[in-house]
């Protein structure tokens, strides 16, 4: 407690309260433009970040984050454009509700949703990721590995894509990280004599080409055109609202917990939104009144996507594995700032970690306010044409692919990967693996290779104790699980089935 | 209708779905015959560099192979990856990010930019001359402030940048 309150004497001042702002009105904008994602819009800016202290990036870079998760709904409700994976949930009866007019009811709903999901997940870091962390403080090398197989085997279990394109995607994120000089033997991999790939892809290189570049190629080729309704917010809309929404205090309730649960493992704000608005329809009164603009239909989503992109930044803080993409690319800036992520960050660091669990709190407050107050405004930016927006989008791009290291070849590779992103997302590869794979690759190995060495090769040093060997069952019942699962169906519906039973 | 048509053909999902699957096989032998050059083995100190990156390769090539097999047996799919007609305007942007992209080694960013944005509202939007000059080079001219000054970050300049004395 005393640690929290010392970090918000960090954060409150001017020129991380100035940060905040600026954060939050930059992530609404990259959360309402199409081509610039969350993790998209974080990695731009990131470079920018490298010479500020690492506490007022991470509030910098954190602020877009929670801005990016609160502007999706804006476009999602009145344009019925999900302007982030997560909203498109929101779009169900958000759109409907904006058709009736009720499109300030919809977004005070939303955004108040929103906020207290992100309560929720801010709480949940507030009081479990201090024991967690201390809990992992005991890892060694051998754990830590099992973790990794952990976050991966579970990206291919719970993954709804192909299971051998999920696994393909995890490998060329883990196949990219290799490239350049191998740190433990000081080879060089996969460089095939050219000096420009000694340093390997950097991530962040690799999500802008993927994430940015590929959803612009994908919107030029949908013609995607806004046109929508007009909001209709002021204070006696919101107050109105806000004055309905304790009598679905449950539904609330119900979608901060799926939203901390998917956020703390890999699942994601984007399964989390889908799975708070099937429970709400599943419990409600009314569920006929679904998708027709039920106004439950707005707030089990967005408090479930929040709730998610929030607690994803648990792990992340604990143990070093992002549970989402855009956690993700926050993992890759604090080790560019120099702090190693994992448990000893809240030892070796107590003023970055608190400060950034402080900023969460007043971010999302005054993310609220923002958004409240501005709808207008973001409507107003997707009324310009995308043919002066899609250039601009990419001329950001560029601009943040160069600044990553200053070279040409890193906006060359920018492109490649534009179009890698391009035919993966249309061939149903998924995306978050390959970013998360290529974040986390150097560390996996270099955990495998020095258990290895612990050990001489023996595999069995992933059962040698409770603990680790807890964490690797579990990640292999995972991984296997639905393939288990699908044997079982196909076995149980074999011809004479029915007969050995009766 | 032919516009109804135009819509409806193109390159089949399964096609390409096979062809990127080869392609992502291809990858998997390379990083393979990488890591086979590098040692993939067990050497007096432990797991050789190549270790690691091996078995990833093999993953690749084996999942691609699958990938291939099923797009294969899926005979009955018949959706189609892109209609040719929604290729053009893929293209439209793509092609001048690349003439972008190779303009910003001769012309520098700035410059580079000016033209990609003024260039791209004239041709897709149509704008008048007076628009299609003024908002790209007012938005350089914010790029450069931030980037040259308020962050010092050097972006790549061209002659224009050197005749002013930057």
């Amino acid at each position: 407690m005393r640690l929290l309150l010392n970090g918000f004497g960090i954060v409150l001042t001017w020129y991380n309260v100035g940060l905040m702002m600026i954060g939050i009105v930059i992530g609404v904008i990259v959360g309402v433009l199409p081509g610039l994602g969350g993790p998209n819009g974080v990695a731009i800016l990131l470079p920018l970040t490298f010479s500020m202290q690492p506490t007022s990036a991470i509030i910098l870079l954190s602020c877009i984050y929670w801005g990016a998760l609160f502007g999706g709904a804006i476009t999602s409700i009145l344009f019925n454009i999900p302007g982030e994976a997560w909203s498109v949930a929101t779009t169900f009866d958000g759109y409907p509700m904006a058709q009736q007019g009720r499109a300030g009811e919809a977004l005070t709903s939303a955004f108040t949703g929103s906020f207290v999901g992100a309560l929720a997940g801010v709480l949940l870091i507030t009081f479990v990721a201090p024991i967690i962390a201390n809990f992992a403080l005991r890892f060694g090398p051998p754990e830590f590995f099992s973790v990794y197989l952990l976050t991966f085997c579970s990206f291919i279990g719970t993954g709804k894509e192909d299971k051998a394109k999920i696994i393909i995607s995890i490998c060329i994120g883990l196949a990219l990280a290799a490239v350049g000089m191998d740190t433990i033997s000081g080879q060089l991999r996969m460089t095939f004599g050219q000096n420009l790939l000694l340093r390997g892809f950097d991530f962040l290189v690799v999500v802008i080409g993927l994430f940015g570049i590929g959803e612009i190629l994908i919107t030029m080729e949908e013609g995607l055109a806004f046109k929508g309704k007009n909001p209709d917010m002021d204070l006696k809309v919101v107050l109105k609202t806000w004055a309905q929404l304790p009598r679905y205090w449950l539904t609330l309730i119900r979608s901060a917990v799926v939203g901390c649960w998917l956020g703390v493992t890999p699942g994601g704000a984007i399964a989390a939104s889908f799975m708070g608005y099937g429970l709400a329809k599943k419990f409600s009164r009314d569920p006929a009144a679904f998708g027709k603009g039920a106004i439950e239909g707005v707030i089990a989503p967005e408090t479930a996507a929040h709730a998610a992109g929030t607690s994803a930044l648990l792990p992340m803080l604990t143990l070093g594995i992002p549970g989402s993409g855009t956690a993700a690319v926050l993992l890759g800036g604090l080790m560019i700032w120099g702090l190693q992520p994992g448990p000893l960050l809240f030892v070796e660091h107590p003023d970055f970690v608190w400060g950034l669990i402080a900023s969460m709190y007043l971010g999302n407050i005054a993310g609220l306010i923002v958004v409240l107050s501005t709808v207008p405004l973001f409507a107003a930016i997707l009324r310009i044409p995308f043919s002066i927006i899609a250039p601009m989008i990419l001329v950001a791009c560029a601009v943040g692919a160069y600044t990553v290291h200053g070279t040409m070849f890193d906006v060359w590779m920018m492109l490649v990967f534009g179009i890698v992103g391009y035919f993966f997302k249309k061939l149903d590869y998924p995306l978050a693996p390959l970013v998360l794979a290529l974040v986390l690759g150097d560390r996996a190995e270099d955990a495998f290779r020095q258990t290895m060495l612990g050990s001489r090769g023996d595999l069995g040093v992933f059962w040698s104790n409770g603990l680790v060997g807890t964490i690797t069952t579990l990640a292999l019942v995972i991984l296997v699980w639905p393939f288990v699962s699908r044997l079982v169906t196909r076995w149980r519906q074999r011809p004479g089935a029915v007969d050995s039973n009766s | 209708m032919t516009a109804g048509s135009d819509v409806s053909r193109g390159p089949s999902t399964r096609k390409v779905g096979i062809i990127v699957g080869l392609v992502l096989f291809g990858i998997g032998v390379v990083v393979i015959a990488d890591n086979v050059r590098l040692g993939a083995g067990w050497a007096s100190d432990g797991p050789q560099a190549g270790y690691f990156p091996l078995r990833i390769g093999l993953l690749i090539a084996v999942c691609s192979v699958i990938v291939v097999v099923q797009a294969f047996r899926h005979k009955a799919d018949e959706t189609i990856f892109v209609a040719w007609a929604k290729l053009v305007p893929v293209g439209k942007i793509l092609f001048p990010l690349i003439l972008y992209i190779a303009a910003m080694q001769y012309l520098g960013l700035y410059v580079a930019s000016t033209l990609f944005v003024g260039g791209l509202m004239r041709w897709l939007g149509r704008y008048s001359w007076s628009k299609t000059v003024l908002v790209p080079v007012i938005m350089s001219g914010i790029i450069f402030w931030l980037f040259e000054y308020q962050f010092t970050v050097p972006l790549p300049k061209g002659p224009l940048e050197q005749l002013f004395g930057y």
